[in-house]
Protein backbone atom coordinates (compact mmCIF):
# COMPACT_ATOMS: atom_id res chain seq x y z
CA UNK A 1 0.00 0.00 0.00
CA UNK A 2 2.73 2.18 1.05
CA UNK A 3 4.40 1.45 -2.45
CA UNK A 4 1.49 2.67 -4.34
CA UNK A 5 0.80 5.63 -2.17
CA UNK A 6 4.54 6.42 -3.39
CA UNK A 7 3.99 6.26 -6.97
CA UNK A 8 0.94 7.76 -7.05
CA UNK A 9 2.77 10.87 -4.98
CA UNK A 10 4.87 10.78 -7.77
CA UNK A 11 2.86 11.14 -10.33
CA UNK A 12 0.57 13.65 -9.01
CA UNK A 13 4.09 15.87 -8.53
CA UNK A 14 4.95 14.77 -12.00
CA UNK A 15 1.61 15.68 -13.86
CA UNK A 16 1.28 19.02 -11.38
CA UNK A 17 4.53 20.22 -12.41
CA UNK A 18 4.35 20.09 -15.85
CA UNK A 19 0.42 21.31 -15.75
CA UNK A 20 1.09 23.82 -13.68
CA UNK A 21 3.84 25.35 -15.88
CA UNK A 22 0.64 25.09 -18.82
CA UNK A 23 -1.00 27.02 -16.84
CA UNK A 24 1.22 29.46 -15.23
CA UNK A 25 2.84 30.28 -18.54
CA UNK A 26 2.95 33.74 -19.60
CA UNK A 27 0.97 34.93 -22.83
CA UNK A 28 4.04 37.21 -23.32
CA UNK A 29 7.81 35.67 -23.38
CA UNK A 30 10.68 37.44 -21.25
CA UNK A 31 12.52 38.59 -24.45
CA UNK A 32 9.27 40.43 -25.83
CA UNK A 33 10.76 43.99 -26.97
CA UNK A 34 8.04 46.96 -25.42
CA UNK A 35 8.69 50.73 -24.99
CA UNK A 36 5.22 50.91 -23.69
CA UNK A 37 4.86 52.73 -20.22
CA UNK A 38 4.62 50.19 -17.27
CA UNK A 39 1.00 51.30 -16.59
CA UNK A 40 0.23 50.13 -20.61
CA UNK A 41 2.00 47.07 -20.21
CA UNK A 42 0.61 46.36 -17.05
CA UNK A 43 -2.98 46.75 -18.67
CA UNK A 44 -2.24 44.80 -21.98
CA UNK A 45 -0.79 41.62 -19.97
CA UNK A 46 -3.76 41.83 -17.89
CA UNK A 47 -6.22 41.57 -21.17
CA UNK A 48 -4.09 39.47 -22.60
CA UNK A 49 -4.02 36.60 -19.79
CA UNK A 50 -7.85 36.81 -19.75
CA UNK A 51 -8.48 36.28 -23.28
CA UNK A 52 -5.93 33.28 -23.26
CA UNK A 53 -8.43 32.03 -20.43
CA UNK A 54 -11.54 32.59 -21.89
CA UNK A 55 -10.03 30.59 -25.42
CA UNK A 56 -9.03 27.85 -23.32
CA UNK A 57 -12.63 28.03 -21.42
CA UNK A 58 -14.68 28.00 -24.36
CA UNK A 59 -12.21 24.78 -25.83
CA UNK A 60 -13.68 22.88 -22.68
CA UNK A 61 -16.71 24.08 -23.11
CA UNK A 62 -17.32 23.20 -26.67
CA UNK A 63 -15.32 19.79 -25.91
CA UNK A 64 -17.81 18.58 -23.65
CA UNK A 65 -21.17 19.40 -24.65
CA UNK A 66 -19.95 17.58 -28.54
CA UNK A 67 -18.72 14.57 -27.06
CA UNK A 68 -22.01 14.68 -24.82
CA UNK A 69 -20.68 14.79 -21.27
CA UNK A 70 -22.48 18.05 -20.22
CA UNK A 71 -25.91 18.22 -21.47
CA UNK A 72 -26.78 21.48 -23.81
CA UNK A 73 -28.17 23.38 -21.17
CA UNK A 74 -25.05 22.90 -18.61
CA UNK A 75 -23.00 23.78 -21.52
CA UNK A 76 -24.89 26.71 -21.83
CA UNK A 77 -24.75 27.87 -18.75
CA UNK A 78 -21.20 27.94 -18.71
CA UNK A 79 -21.11 29.86 -22.03
CA UNK A 80 -23.01 32.44 -21.25
CA UNK A 81 -20.83 33.08 -18.26
CA UNK A 82 -17.68 32.93 -20.75
CA UNK A 83 -19.58 35.53 -22.48
CA UNK A 84 -20.08 37.76 -19.66
CA UNK A 85 -16.41 37.46 -18.56
CA UNK A 86 -15.15 37.84 -22.52
CA UNK A 87 -17.21 41.42 -22.53
CA UNK A 88 -15.68 42.67 -19.41
CA UNK A 89 -12.24 41.90 -21.13
CA UNK A 90 -13.76 43.80 -24.44
CA UNK A 91 -14.27 46.77 -21.80
CA UNK A 92 -11.11 46.58 -19.99
CA UNK A 93 -9.83 46.43 -24.01
CA UNK A 94 -11.86 49.81 -24.71
CA UNK A 95 -10.45 51.63 -21.96
CA UNK A 96 -6.97 51.13 -22.77
CA UNK A 97 -7.22 52.22 -26.37
CA UNK A 98 -9.00 55.00 -24.71
CA UNK A 99 -5.69 55.50 -21.99
CA UNK A 100 -8.10 54.77 -19.13
CA UNK A 101 -4.81 52.47 -17.62
CA UNK A 102 -6.38 52.23 -14.19
CA UNK A 103 -9.45 51.52 -15.27
CA UNK A 104 -8.21 48.90 -18.08
CA UNK A 105 -6.15 47.42 -15.81
CA UNK A 106 -8.97 46.83 -12.65
CA UNK A 107 -11.51 45.80 -15.39
CA UNK A 108 -9.07 43.15 -17.01
CA UNK A 109 -8.31 42.15 -13.59
CA UNK A 110 -11.67 41.40 -11.90
CA UNK A 111 -12.18 40.25 -15.26
CA UNK A 112 -9.37 37.52 -14.66
CA UNK A 113 -10.18 36.26 -11.21
CA UNK A 114 -13.73 35.34 -11.88
CA UNK A 115 -13.07 33.87 -15.52
CA UNK A 116 -9.92 31.48 -13.04
CA UNK A 117 -12.79 30.12 -11.07
CA UNK A 118 -15.21 29.48 -13.28
CA UNK A 119 -12.28 27.63 -15.27
CA UNK A 120 -11.44 25.68 -12.02
CA UNK A 121 -15.07 24.83 -11.42
CA UNK A 122 -15.39 24.04 -15.33
CA UNK A 123 -12.74 22.05 -15.72
CA UNK A 124 -13.65 19.99 -11.96
CA UNK A 125 -16.90 19.38 -13.59
CA UNK A 126 -15.71 17.74 -16.83
CA UNK A 127 -13.36 15.94 -15.03
CA UNK A 128 -16.12 13.87 -12.75
CA UNK A 129 -18.31 13.65 -15.26
CA UNK A 130 -15.77 11.32 -17.52
CA UNK B 1 0.21 11.23 3.71
CA UNK B 2 -3.61 10.08 3.80
CA UNK B 3 -5.51 8.67 0.72
CA UNK B 4 -7.48 11.57 1.19
CA UNK B 5 -5.05 14.06 0.65
CA UNK B 6 -3.67 12.16 -1.94
CA UNK B 7 -6.89 11.63 -3.99
CA UNK B 8 -6.98 15.82 -3.39
CA UNK B 9 -3.38 16.27 -4.75
CA UNK B 10 -4.67 13.88 -7.43
CA UNK B 11 -7.85 15.90 -8.23
CA UNK B 12 -6.38 18.96 -8.57
CA UNK B 13 -3.68 18.30 -10.77
CA UNK B 14 -5.98 16.43 -13.39
CA UNK B 15 -8.14 20.01 -13.01
CA UNK B 16 -5.13 22.15 -13.68
CA UNK B 17 -3.98 19.46 -16.60
CA UNK B 18 -7.19 20.63 -18.75
CA UNK B 19 -7.49 23.68 -17.85
CA UNK B 20 -3.87 24.78 -18.69
CA UNK B 21 -3.91 22.10 -22.10
CA UNK B 22 -6.74 24.35 -23.71
CA UNK B 23 -4.56 27.65 -22.69
CA UNK B 24 -1.52 26.53 -24.51
CA UNK B 25 -2.99 27.45 -28.14
CA UNK B 26 -3.45 31.07 -27.20
CA UNK B 27 0.10 30.76 -25.59
CA UNK B 28 1.79 29.99 -28.20
CA UNK B 29 -0.11 32.19 -30.92
CA UNK B 30 0.75 34.83 -28.95
CA UNK B 31 4.83 33.89 -28.68
CA UNK B 32 4.95 33.05 -32.01
CA UNK B 33 3.83 36.43 -32.92
CA UNK B 34 5.90 38.78 -31.05
CA UNK B 35 9.16 36.18 -32.23
CA UNK B 36 7.31 37.35 -35.91
CA UNK B 37 7.93 41.20 -34.68
CA UNK B 38 4.11 41.79 -34.17
CA UNK B 39 3.19 44.84 -32.31
CA UNK B 40 2.00 44.51 -28.90
CA UNK B 41 -1.56 46.02 -30.39
CA UNK B 42 -1.96 43.52 -32.89
CA UNK B 43 -0.82 40.74 -30.97
CA UNK B 44 -3.96 42.00 -28.36
CA UNK B 45 -6.13 42.14 -30.95
CA UNK B 46 -5.31 38.70 -31.87
CA UNK B 47 -5.80 37.02 -28.66
CA UNK B 48 -9.42 39.05 -28.82
CA UNK B 49 -10.58 37.50 -32.11
CA UNK B 50 -8.89 33.86 -30.70
CA UNK B 51 -11.60 34.33 -28.03
CA UNK B 52 -14.12 35.64 -30.03
CA UNK B 53 -14.00 32.88 -32.54
CA UNK B 54 -13.82 30.23 -29.80
CA UNK B 55 -17.29 31.64 -28.41
CA UNK B 56 -18.63 31.29 -31.59
CA UNK B 57 -17.27 27.95 -32.23
CA UNK B 58 -18.23 26.42 -28.84
CA UNK B 59 -22.08 28.17 -29.27
CA UNK B 60 -22.14 26.30 -32.38
CA UNK B 61 -21.03 23.20 -30.86
CA UNK B 62 -23.89 23.74 -28.01
CA UNK B 63 -26.51 25.04 -30.77
CA UNK B 64 -25.83 21.85 -32.38
CA UNK B 65 -26.19 19.25 -29.00
CA UNK B 66 -29.42 17.35 -28.86
CA UNK B 67 -31.90 18.52 -25.80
Amino acid sequence: MKRILAVLALAALLSGCGTWQALTQPVHGDKAVTTEAPAVRAARVAIDEANASLTGLNNVIGQNVEAKVWTKAQAQAYLDQSKDYGKKVDDARDFLRGGLLTEAKSQADAAKSLILILHTRVAAEARKEK
Amino acid sequence: MSAIALAKILDLGFTLALAGIERVAAVEKARSMEEAGASQDEITDALQAMRKESEAAAQKKVDAAQE
